[in-house]
């Protein structure tokens, strides 16, 4: 396994969340809409739904589509997407940014882990959490 | 930012679950649950898992059981994205995660240069597997 990223699936408005975590996370954002798909894919679906999706900012980060016909969307609370970080300005950027227009569901602290530590719920129902561990001065 | 992950909640099963992955991967597991942790337990919490993380190579998977009290409510809008290493990775993993499981999508060469398969577990979490064929 070289590789282990969150996919996450939206009902018709993964541009939106992938433009807005797009700009959280000042990335690269890749959308492939079921239009721009080649064969049968072009005609299966809603032009404007995505089909595919990629966040890249460095190396990938992120994924996203929207759900196809048929497939019921269920959004669940059984998952959150973790950010680590060793940056307590990067974390409190991105805790801000992501949580535009989201809950707060437990404030960015300090915890007996040793790390800076919040989650949200972001405007699109998605969970994110935040562990900042700080490097130690040696 | 040092790395995204993916942190699953499971509703008390939680250390079959990651056990049942650690054995899929191949991966070590680390687990620590709510009676293994300083401070007075309420007896239905104590089985239950604060904390687990298993761990191969480039990979990390964390996963807790959710406490007493909170809304479980799992959703299948989210799926675990695996970048395989070889052909035969991606045919054992997906063989593993798959056992009990539901395959959504078999393994199958993909217009995009990849192998490519989805499955649900038999826990209800999705994932996708990908081998991207050296060109």
């Amino acid at each position: 396994v070289t590789e282990v990223l969150p996919f996450l699936a939206f009902d018709g408005n993964c541009r939106e969340a992938m433009t807005f975590y797009q700009k959280c996370f000042e990335a690269e954002l890749l959308l492939l809409p079921f239009s721009e798909a080649p064969g049968d894919f072009a005609n299966s679906e809603p032009k404007d739904r995505i089909l595919h999706s990629t966040l890249r900012k460095g190396s990938e980060i992120l994924m996203a589509a929207d759900t196809w016909s048929g497939m019921p969307h269920q959004p669940g609370n059984n998952f959150t997407v973790m950010i680590q970080s060793d940056s307590l300005e990067e974390t409190e950027r991105l805790f801000t940014a992501l949580g535009e227009g989201g809950k707060i569901t437990m404030p960015l602290q300090d915890t007996f882990w040793d790390a800076r530590f919040g989650m949200l719920t972001d405007r699109f129902g998605i969970q994110w959490s935040f562990n900042c561990v700080v490097p130690k001065p040696r | 930012m040092k790395e995204i992950a993916i942190y699953l909640n499971f509703d008390g099963n939680c250390r079959e679950a990651m056990t049942f992955y650690a054995k899929c991967f191949g991966g070590e597991l680390e687990l620590r649950s709510f009676a293994e942790m300083p401070g007075d337990h309420p007896p239905e919490l104590k089985d239950r898992v604060m904390h687990a993380r298993v761990t191969k190579g480039a990979a990390l998977l964390m996963a807790s059981d959710r406490t007493p009290g909170t809304q479980f409510n799992p959703g299948n809008n989210f799926a675990i994205s695996i970048q395989c290493d070889s052909a035969q990775e991606i045919e054992s993993l997906f063989a593993a995660l798959g056992e009990g499981g539901k395959v959504t999508m078999p393994l199958a060469d993909q217009f995009w240069g990849a192998r490519f398969g989805m499955l649900a577990d038999r826990f209800g979490i999705h994932w996708m597997l990908s081998f991207e064929h050296p060109k």
